[in-house]
């Protein structure tokens, strides 16, 4: 008899960010950074655990911007090029510090990770590491959810339920087209949730999503087992609520494990500490400092005194956290255990670059968790929500309400001074969409690119990235005109169908550059009779 | 933002930058000195936008190079300011919180005319409407209160007296033979926003929510009426 369950559920995601338009383009570097140390290492994980015959599961979501990004040739083409000139630093790094031993080791550290980054990317995936998470979905391994197309904060969409419905049925086409299956679960981007937002998700085939702590514990209807059991909407999707004691430990860098003076220093970088003529050629244009990837210092206290960094040293430690996270789990299995009626389940989202990007040992952390998990001998199993549920399916009903996991439970973050002032053109550019997709109901040829360009334009310009950076104080002016830039595209789109003449090569150009959701319908934002009907039959008949 | 990227900054772009940041400046200053002024001016509000955050929003500022320096790489190419008015009058409410809803209104361009140059003309405001159910149906109005605005404002957040309740608001021109309805927003449902007091709820159950993790829930201040019974349970064995 299993006596407690638990749900790691990882969400990748980063906004779309493709210019080609420009030779390099320094906000790419995101995902480049990303790619480099937390989905690859994530990937070479899962490879030892399954080489090992430990039996994982993971539920990962892959937010559709991010997916876009993965499979983009013109992204493919330039991440190799970041990998390139990383080795050529690693390999000046390693020469410069060859009378300083315990720096040349990181040095040929950092080497060795972005060489083993570029073999398993150009010749193990072939530029495509999308492959490697769908060997993995095939085969059992990670139950995939849905995230929305742009990753758009709903709540501040609710007005407009043909957009909200866009922003899933648009994810969930894209995510069926490249890994072949219809999601059913899904992530709410920032577990953003109103109420209402489960009848969209319902009539695109979600069965359950995640949720913030007080979505559940504040309804009016308190669930008797808090978030340690999923609850059920009134339409009957299920909801999965965040488990705050043990998020925590994870995600703090005060208290939590992140936090450790042996780690790694995320912000003591060489982009930083070495004279410009020699980092020059590694940094951004014209000088402009920026993060490289090597740093050599451990986190030591809170002091710029820093020790260097041990890999050794940090790498037994996140092995002892991994095991303290898990005897606190089983801790606290035992204690809801003879208070609740069946065994509970613990949810544990996280943003998946937290792990290896920002807490570098994170994927050493993660991999021992589930190393362990798989040794707990019934007292913690890892589970996947769609498991979780066939197997107690929830009777609770409640009404959750509506939250975030941002500052202070609820929209705060994206709807501030620095940020309101998108929200009366994304409004408006929605609108207007809905407008053209009435007024344009079965449109084909030029007319047909246009509107549904018309579309991507839309979905763009309501990334929850960029009010989110606008708030962060930093890089505002890029996430500035990333909404400008969206609403006027759609603008002129809207204009020019208006009146009449659609610049063909103008509209070519876009295409080429947001050329994000290519099976992309811009009927989907017609206000009745949209694709929903249709698609339910469609599902259904799976 | 760094020294780094400050240095390469001239007085102009420097005092530019302090005045747009409302960062004060000594009257004579040497250009170091100036530096030092803006930098902690914005290692001061960088701390107290960190100190703000969770741990969510402090990881997910990681991913995204927010510690960069402010970059923009095609600064030629800065695309055209967006409109300032759509031309059409309405008025949309957003909730941010059990406590504070966010309202933006636009005139229509005959509106704004007929009333800058009225002199009859005694203003705008933001009535707020308090509902008993969310509907249009003026018989669920169980409160209301006026915000007066000026006709070049076009938003504003507004501080909501109740929770666990609806709010709809009107855009009103107010003149001399009375007042004008312009728009009418949507409407919008407010949580209650803490715990539900159940008292049918048994020990078990209290002990569970007690478990919860609820002392680091974030979820201020209204979220902070936590039952005095499950507190109870805090301090007990049921505790981590």
């Amino acid at each position: 008899m299993v006596k407690g369950y638990l749900v790691l559920m990882l969400h990748a995601h980063l906004p779309f960010v493709r210019h080609p338009e420009y030779p390099s383009f320094l906000e790419e570097n995101w995902l480049f950074e990303a790619i480099s140390e937390t989905y690859l290492p994530l990937l070479r994980v899962f490879d030892r655990l399954d080489a090992d015959g430990v039996p994982f599961t993971i539920t990962l979501s892959m937010s559709p911007t991010l997916v876009a990004m993965l499979q983009d040739s013109l992204l493919q083409e330039r991440y190799s090029g970041y990998l390139e000139r990383h080795i050529e630093l690693a390999e000046r790094e390693v020469e410069r510090l060859k009378r300083e031993p315990q720096f040349r080791k990181l040095a040929e550290m950092y080497l060795d990770l972005y060489k083993q980054d570029l073999v398993d990317f150009q010749e193990k995936y072939e530029q495509n590491i999308l492959r490697g998470f769908d060997y993995y979905y095939k085969k059992g391994r990670i139950e995939m959810v849905g995230a929305a197309a742009t990753h758009a904060y709903l709540p501040l969409y609710q007005q407009f339920p043909v957009n909200i419905n866009a922003q899933l049925q648009v994810a969930i086409d894209s995510q069926e087209s490249i890994f072949g299956k219809h999601p059913t679960g899904f992530w709410l981007p920032e577990c953003g949730y109103f109420p209402g937002l489960e009848e969209h998700l319902h009539d695109n085939g979600i069965r359950y999503f995640f949720s913030a702590a007080h979505s559940v514990l504040f309804s009016e209807k308190r669930p008797p087992a808090g978030v340690y059991e999923p609850v059920l909407c009134p339409n009957g999707v299920a909801v999965f609520g965040r488990d705050i004691a043990s998020a925590n430990m994870v995600w703090s860098s005060d208290e939590g494990y992140p936090g450790d003076f042996s780690y790694r220093d995320f912000y003591r970088d060489i982009g930083y500490d070495l004279p410009l003529d020699y980092i020059g050629p590694y940094i951004h244009d014209n000088n402009i400092r920026i993060n490289t990837g090597l740093k050599y210092y451990a986190i030591t206290g809170v002091t710029e005194e820093k020790h260097p960094y041990d890999p050794e040293v940090a790498a037994a430690k996140a092995r002892e956290h991994a095991e303290n996270f898990i005897y606190n789990q089983k801790k606290q299995i035992a204690k809801l255990g003879p208070l609740m009626k069946q065994p509970p389940v613990i949810t544990c989202p996280y943003d998946a670059e937290l792990f290896g990007h920002w807490w570098f040992e994170g994927t050493i952390w993660l991999e021992a968790v589930i190393r362990q998990l798989a040794q707990t001998e019934g007292e913690l199993e890892p589970v996947t929500p769609s498991a979780f549920l066939k197997a107690y399916p929830p009777t609770t009903v409640i009404e959750p309400i509506f939250s975030s996991w941002g500052n202070n439970g609820y929209s705060e973050v994206w709807l501030d001074g620095s940020n309101d002032w998108i929200y009366r053109h994304t409004h408006t550019a929605i609108e207007r969409m809905m407008e053209l997709a009435e007024r344009f109901p079965d449109d084909h040829g030029l007319k047909e690119r246009a509107l549904n360009q018309a579309a991507r334009e839309v979905l763009l310009s309501q990334a929850s990235d960029w009010p989110f950076i606008m708030r962060a104080g930093t890089t505002v002016s890029y996430a500035t005109k990333r909404v400008r830039e969206h609403i006027l595209n759609f603008d002129r789109i809207y204009e020019s169908l208006g009146r009449g003449n659609v610049g063909t090569e103008w509209l070519t150009q876009l295409e080429k550059k947001d050329n994000i959701f290519p099976r992309i319908d811009y009927r989907v934002f017609r206000p009745q009779g949209n694709r929903s009907a249709s698609f339910l039959r469609e599902i259904a008949n799976r | 933002m760094t020294r780094t990227r400050l240095e390469t900054m001239n007085a102009e772009a420097l005092q530019s930058l302090a005045s747009q940041y409302g960062i004060d400046l000594p009257r004579k200053t040497d250009r170091e000195s100036l530096i030092d002024t803006i930098f902690e001016a914005f290692e001061e509000m960088r701390l107290e936008r960190d100190s703000d955050n969770n741990n969510a929003i402090r990881i997910e500022e990681k991913k995204y190079g927010v510690q960069y320096d402010e970059a923009d790489n095609s600064e030629e190419d800065e695309p055209e300011e967006l409109p300032a008015t759509y031309n059409e009058t309405r008025i949309v409410v957003m909730l941010r919180d059990p406590a504070w809803a966010f309202a933006y209104w636009d005139l229509k361009e005959s509106h704004d005319k007929k009333y800058r140059r009225n002199p009859d003309f005694h203003g705008m405001l933001i009535r707020v409407y308090e509902l008993a159910e969310p509907t249009e149906d003026r018989s669920a109005i169980v409160d209301s209160f006026d915000i007066p605005v000026q006709l070049s404002d076009s938003r504003w957040y507004i501080n909501l007296p109740e929770q666990d309740t609806h709010y709809r608001l009107e855009l009103i021109a107010r003149h001399a033979e009375g007042e004008d309805v312009l728009a009418q927003s949507n409407i919008v449902s407010v949580p209650k926003g803490y715990f539900a007091d159940d008292s049918s709820a048994s020990f078990q159950e209290d002990a569970i929510i007690a478990l919860s993790g609820i002392e680091h829930l974030g979820v201020s201040p209204f979220g902070n009426r936590i039952p005095q019974r499950i507190l109870a349970h805090l301090d007990q064995q049921y505790m981590v």
